[in-house]
């Protein structure tokens, strides 16, 4: 299977993965979707020292892991490129702050220590968190919960249209790649030289395909905005959900629950 | 024609480039509940006359009235909703990620309450025969399952005419019969552009010939598609089931019979198997024709003297 293909394959089985009949699948996507903000809006809004806190917030990717059977191996398989990225961002820190933090067992830990893994902690939380959400809920019902959050229409519009778009511009890069390559045999990658027509190729094709979707759209009565159905409002479940991981995630945000818990040890 | 005018063009001409001209002075009418075959080689202007009819290119002089309604920029809406158009090529009509979702956008973005959105889903899918893919990713579909899902697609929205560009190109043979099938199972006007002449013979009574972005013929679809002469002159052949004549001596003179499989057409047209292309009859009179042996009889050949 080629790079393409594999990336293609890995968009629909996430895609399929969403739709799969489970019960947290079926959960109404604007309480996953609040959750999802409210998880990520708690977990960055630690003071960087605070990694004892942050430790306390891997209970609400732990716990959804858990009830939707999907793999963290596989998780992290597929945000290997994503999370590399997020932990960057504070690899400098070690360097900048060389204050004496904490003392773990005689050695000292910096502060500069200390926020580079809160820092790398609450990426990895945020990027799991988001990965959960489009595990389990499909691209239309995280648009349709944007709508009713009132994110403006021409935005979801775009999200929604620019999702479908990337399967059209990798089947189409899909195609031109492949067809370079039956008359390259010999030819390791593209030559430098085909790059430009390629990508120039590319870029008409995938507007021209494009605008046939579109058109496609237009003639089944598309107006500007998605319209979703199949989606009524929150049940019973869907509020017992909201209002038990709410609170849930507000005691582990505003009481030390993991330094008690550890006070009980000590 | 069946029924009241369902599409009128009235002296319709439409160019990308002024120079060259895609249509010219075109006059058609079609019927409710007709269906008709747009036959013409490529570059004929059958796709670009079925884009005009959905409203896909405006800037043509003429007129088009479909259910008795100009076409214009202000009720495209409105006349879409009665056309259901189906592209030729399916990737591009089908960008859900299933085939249940796929089939109830029209009736979601026509505002229908979800319960009879399900109810125009089923239909859909029931028609084409594919409610066992409901819930499939579109990507997994095969060639011929796109097809009938792209058709569902339109079905749903429960249109007055149908328009299908070149349906029956890249189908094998058995999903070209079921698509057969399918068509024949609709109802409402269907105009279907294709070049595949067989496929037309099956599934239309009436067929126009465009050529140079002119009407050369429009009239029943028997005639045209025997017509070897005005085919040729226009870069077409003739159906495969019809292209062989045979050629055998009888008291010493000469008589050109055209094999003409009308017992597989009738069956075609009642089963939707289209028995005529597809069991290679056209081969088997070849190879009568080499043999000069002029059995086609026995297969139901009338044997139209030429």
């Amino acid at each position: 299977m080629s790079k393409i293909d594999h990336a293609m394959h890995q968009l629909h089985s996430l895609e399929s993965m969403a739709k799969e009949e489970r019960w947290i699948n079926r959960l109404h996507p604007s309480v996953k979707l609040f959750l999802t903000i409210l998880y990520v809006v708690l977990t960055v809004s630690f003071s960087k020292y605070q990694l004892a806190g942050l430790l306390g917030m891997v209970i609400y990717p732990a716990a959804l892991f858990i009830v939707a059977e999907l793999s963290l191996k596989d998780a992290l398989w597929r945000l290997r490129i994503v999370l590399p990225l997020v932990c960057i961002v504070g690899a400098a820190n070690p360097f900048l702050d060389r204050t004496a933090a904490m003392n773990l067992g005689g050695i000292v830990v910096s502060g500069g220590v200390l926020s580079m893994l809160s820092l790398m902690l609450k990426g990895v939380l945020a990027v799991l968190a988001s990965y959960l959400l489009i595990a389990t809920t499909s691209i239309e019902k995280i648009c349709y919960a944007l709508r009713q959050a009132h994110v403006p229409k021409i935005l979801v519009t775009e999200i929604l249209l620019i999702y479908r778009y990337i399967t059209v511009l990798l089947s189409e890069t899909r195609r031109v790649v492949t067809a370079y390559s039956l008359r390259a045999p010999k030819q390791k990658g593209i030559a430098f030289a085909a790059w430009g027509p390629l990508a120039g190729q590319m870029l008409l094709r995938s507007m021209d395909r494009a605008e046939r979707v579109y058109q496609s759209m237009c003639l089944r009565g598309f107006r500007g905005e998605f319209c979703f159905g199949g989606t009524g409002a929150p049940g019973r479940t869907d509020v017992l959900w909201l209002v038990f991981w709410t609170a849930m995630l507000l005691v582990l945000r505003f009481v030390p629950v993991m330094e008690i818990v550890g006070g009980l040890f000590v | 024609m069946r029924g009241d005018k369902m599409i009128e063009v009235n002296h319709l001409s439409f160019a990308y480039d002024p120079a060259e001209p895609v249509l010219s002075d075109i006059c058609f009418q079609a019927g409710r509940g007709e269906t008709i075959g747009l036959i013409g080689a490529n570059g004929a202007g059958k796709s670009t006359f079925l884009r005009m009819l959905v409203g896909l290119e405006l800037s043509f002089e003429g007129e088009i009235l479909i259910a008795g309604e100009r076409l214009e920029k202000k009720n495209l809406d409105q006349v879409r909703s009665r056309i259901g158009y189906v592209f030729q090529d399916s990737d591009s009509q089908l960008f859900m990620t299933t085939v249940e979702e796929d089939v109830a956008f029209a009736p979601r973005n026509y505002g229908f309450p979800e319960e009879e959105v399900r109810r125009r889903v089923d239909m859909a899918l029931e028609k084409v025969h594919i409610e066992h893919l409901r819930g499939k990713s579109i990507y997994k579909l095969s060639g011929g399952e796109k097809k009938r899902a792209a058709i569902a697609t339109i079905l749903s929205m429960d249109p007055e005419v149908i328009l299908m560009d070149e349906p029956s190109a890249a189908l094998d043979p058995k999903n070209r019969r079921n698509l057969i099938h399918v068509i024949n199972g609709l109802e409402g006007t269907r105009i279907i552009a294709s070049h595949d002449l067989d496929f037309i013979r099956d599934t239309c009574e009436r067929t126009v010939l465009l050529s140079e972005g002119r009407i050369i013929y429009d009239g029943p679809s028997q005639k045209v598609l025997q017509d070897r002469e005005l085919l040729e002159a226009h870069n077409l052949e003739l159906p495969l089931s019809l292209m062989h004549v045979i050629t055998h001596t009888h008291d010493g003179s000469t008589h050109t019979h055209m094999f003409v499989h009308e017992h597989a057409a009738e069956h075609g047209k009642d089963h939707g198997t289209g028995h005529g292309a597809d069991h290679g009859t056209g081969h088997e009179a070849m190879h009568q024709a080499d043999h000069g042996t002029g059995h086609e009889t026995e297969h139901g050949a009338s044997g139209i003297d030429d």
